[in-house]
């Protein structure tokens, strides 16, 4: 059941935004707790019910170890819970990986492992991961279950993330006395869903089909030089939208409920920098991957070179998180690698130096190329094809140029004006905050700047201005999903 | 002064924003769904040297209906013509198949056709050079084909019931007259028929055909938009009850036609004859008959597809759903009779 399927839209949605109004307000928000955590274990089991006892399991040994580490502060738990959670993740994700790689240097064959990757697995791990580190250094409430069940599970974000902390949502699902409703919230909110869905039924599926024509042809040969550049370009933007279209159906569906998930995705390819994409890019994995492997490895503490080690480690290990798959690792790498010579560059750049309107824009087209080649990597199924796309980018082909249809440019212009040019939902909405920012930004007010309440005639010109191109792109998106019907697009972080 | 200033503001960003919403609707639908784009479906034009009606030579289109009916795409070749061969091969010994948008396989694949279809059961090549013309300009077509080269005697000759069958004598004098008379500026019609406004956007509006596709495929909607009239259901069949004058014209244009070719007439019933009004099925179902006769008495071969299709029990279930043309299975029947009924001499290559 995809965000953007009509049975989720016109059914699953609808039904427990009324089942969880209903409850809490006849019973209480603790009811409407367990409606939501029941709601959410059937989403996931709607899927494959055969998985849903994984992540049952999942969440009760999580829970159990976690209440033991409170009572008893023993490395030996967390260790068995990492163990635990590493081994599931390794088990599902990565043994057909291992066993084929080491199947092709012995030159023998092991085994035919045929394992279904259980849907989200690789965001429910790294959240308890988080918890269960989190609890053994003491940074942690305890929980009760109810509302553990529902951090795990809870379905705006179970399946391709934001990857949430515990200490952002458990504080949420505590207070009882929250007000989980009111006009403007739910106007926001509806507004986030029509946004996200717009992004992915027009955008993203409207532009993948150009992504995946070069990227077939590049399996057959080389392709020219404007189709190799249109085919990573329509990636660059398909993946983008996709996620971007995600995320923002997650934080408005999450908003229904009252509850605000963690920024993920900030206009990524405004970055100036690669230090800055990742800072915009899949935040939440970016917290991860900083706090919970990149400082224990050691951070920067130990001098430059120990610190682009643990850099490059970390990417690497990131890249290979989203899937089982050398590309993965490369991109990965290449991203550590981006990551090194940025901070090298800072390094030697003249602090007191601010970059002007030009030198900001070079930066912005080199950091941009940097990630559209990279993607490349990510996109492709194999070494092969990558490495012949990227020859035909560098215009190596042996057709040399091929044809540019206007059409085409006219597609891709319109997407840099978007992803270069035009806010993003959360600055459209900054005055609700509909996410909670990432803290310690140097101003204190998160990464969106200080939060501007405009004078009430301003917000309503505002909304006057953006309520019927909100109604358009919501319609549209509507449209477009009832009249795909059961061709609705999967997600590409689904796979992750 | 301010309140009425604001309110003058709000109103001009409402008709702004709307403006720019239904801009970008348009152009979102045309890149998220291309098939809906009007651009790319499939338009006939009136070639100004030959006066033939063909599609655009060289050109791959799509024809898709906002029924869910159909989608499949029309390759027209080098001659405007829908067929993977070329005319110009056409040899003595080939059947030519010709007529409207039947015979053309108006929302089926080239290979479904009953030109194709007729091809693999009798193992003779058949050049379809149907476009969505009338009789008058199935002449011109045949015309048109031998100009590029084709070398044709063996014609089927699809007549659709539905508006084949007309006064073309009547139809020519009005057109002289018109050309005699110095044309006036008509007035402009203050009235915009909602048929009429609804064919405008559908061939120019992708968000419109998304928005009547998608509606449409929502069966209870759909039933409330044939009651309230939005929505033409097959019952209503405008045509298929030609009056005599008509159907002498015809049948004397096609005599015309016979002598000039060796002619067959595939006689496509109007599907009026099994849906709506009894009244309306009857004077359907007599003029049928006496077309048929007419033909006949003429001595044209005629091969009448409406007893094969009434023997089957369930005559429309060779319409599409939600259009009055032929699904495959109508056109496998139609090929599977012209194939039975071809004189020896018409079935073998010489």
């Amino acid at each position: 059941m995809l965000f953007s399927s009509p049975e989720f839209l016109f059914l699953f949605l609808p039904a427990t935004f009324l089942g969880f109004a209903l409850v809490s307000a006849t019973v209480s928000l603790r009811a409407g707790t367990f409606f939501l955590s029941a709601a959410s274990l059937f989403f996931y089991g709607y899927w494959d019910a055969s998985l849903l006892p994984l992540i049952v399991l999942s969440i009760l040994v999580n829970f159990g170890l976690g209440k033991a580490l409170f009572s008893n502060h023993s490395k030996a738990i967390l260790v068995v819970g990492l163990c635990f959670n590493l081994g599931l993740l390794g088990y599902f994700k990565y043994a057909g990986f291992f066993v084929e790689n080491v199947e092709k240097v012995l030159g023998v064959e092991i085994a035919d492992l045929n394992i279904v990757l259980p849907l989200a697995i690789s965001f429910f791990t790294f959240q308890q991961v988080a918890y269960l580190v989190d609890v053994y250094k003491r940074r942690a409430i305890e929980p009760d279950f109810l509302n553990y069940c529902l951090f795990v599970s809870f379905f705006p974000q179970l399946i391709s993330g934001p990857i949430v902390h515990h200490s952002e949502m458990m504080p949420q699902f505590r207070d009882v006395a929250r007000k989980w409703f009111s006009r403007e919230l739910f106007f926001v909110a509806i507004a986030f869903i029509a946004i996200g869905l717009y992004k992915k039924v027009v955008l993203a599926n409207g532009i993948a089909p150009m992504a995946d024509g070069v990227f077939l042809t590049a399996q057959a040969g080389v392709p020219g030089f404007w189709d190799a550049w249109k085919g990573a370009l329509a990636y660059t933007f398909q993946i983008y939208f996709d996620f971007s279209g995600y995320t923002d159906m997650a934080v408005g569906i999450a908003l229904l409920f009252g509850i605000r998930l963690p920024m993920n995705f900030n206009s990524p390819y405004k970055s100036a920098s690669i230090i800055e994409f990742w800072r915009r890019w899949h935040m939440t994995l970016s917290r991860f991957i900083r706090d919970y492997i990149y400082i224990p490895l050691g951070g920067n503490r130990a001098g430059n070179t120990r610190r682009y080690t643990n850099m490059m480690l970390a990417m690497l290990i990131g890249g290979l998180w989203h899937g089982a798959g050398w590309t993965f690792i490369v991109w990965g790498g290449l991203h550590g690698l981006y990551l090194i010579i940025n901070h090298s560059w800072r390094h030697f750049r003249p602090k007191s130096a601010r970059p002007g309107l030009l030198a900001t824009w070079c930066s912005r087209v080199i950091t941009f190329l940097a990630v559209v080649v990279a993607w490349v990597f990510f996109r492709a199924d194999d070494f092969g094809d990558a490495i012949r796309l990227l020859t035909g980018m560098a215009g190596l082909a042996d057709g040399g140029l091929s044809v540019v249809r206007m059409h085409d440019l006219l597609v891709l212009a319109v997407m840099f004006l978007i992803v270069w040019f035009t806010p993003n939902s959360y600055e459209m909405f900054r005055s609700v905050r509909p996410v909670l920012e990432p803290k310690g930004a140097p101003d204190g007010d998160g990464v969106l700047g200080p939060a501007v309440t405009p004078s009430r005639p301003l917000l309503h010109l505002k909304y006057y201005a953006l309520t019927p191109v909100l109604i358009a792109i919501g319609l549209v998106g509507l449209l477009v999903v009832i009249d795909g019907g059961e061709k609705s697009q999967n997600f590409i972080y689904m796979i992750f | 002064m301010m309140a009425v200033r604001l309110v003058l503001i709000r109103f001009m960003l409402i008709v702004a924003a709307s403006t720019l919403a239904i801009f970008m609707s348009e152009y979102s639908v045309r890149l998220a769904v291309p098939k809906y784009d009007p651009a790319g479906h499939i338009a006939f034009f009136v070639d100004p040297a030959t006066g033939v009606l063909l599609g655009k030579p060289n050109s791959k289109t799509r024809q898709i209906k906002n029924s869910g009916d159909y989608d499949v795409e029309v390759i027209f070749n080098r001659h405007g013509l829908r067929d993977k061969r070329d005319i110009a091969n056409g040899r003595v010994e080939d059947l030519y198949v010709v007529g409207d948008s039947f015979a053309f396989g108006w929302g089926v694949k080239e290979t479904e056709r009953f030109s194709s279809v007729l091809e693999k059961l009798t193992g003779r090549e058949v050049y379809n050079i149907a476009t969505t013309a009338n009789l008058d300009g199935y002449e011109r077509l045949l015309t048109y084909s031998a100009e590029q080269g084709a070398e044709i005697r063996d014609v089927v000759m699809a007549i659709n019931m539905i508006d084949d069958v007309r006064d073309y004598d009547a139809i020519l004098k009005t057109k002289k007259i018109a050309r005699q008379i110095p044309q006036s500026t008509p007035e402009p019609s203050v009235a915009i028929s909602l048929q009429a406004m609804k064919q405008f956007l559908l061939t120019n509006s992708a968000l419109y055909f998304l928005a009547t596709s998608a509606i449409g495929s929502i069966d209870v909607v759909r039933r409330v938009l044939v009651r309230l009239g939005f929505v033409k259901t097959l019952n209503d069949v405008n045509g298929g009850r030609p009056r005599d004058a008509e159907i002498r014209t015809t049948a004397n244009r096609i005599l015309a036609l016979s002598q000039k070719y060796n002619l067959t007439v595939l006689l496509i019933p109007s599907r009026g004859l099994w849906v709506g009004g009894h009244e309306a099925a009857a004077a359907a179902a007599a003029a049928h008959a006496t077309f048929s006769d007419e033909l006949h008495r003429l001595g044209i071969t005629v091969i009448d597809m409406r007893p094969v299709m009434e023997a089957t029990g369930n005559p429309m279930a060779f319409h599409f759903q939600h259009d009055g043309h032929w699904r495959p299975r109508g056109h496998s029947l139609a090929a599977e009779v012209i194939a039975d009924k071809l004189t020896p001499r018409q079935r073998l290559p010489e």
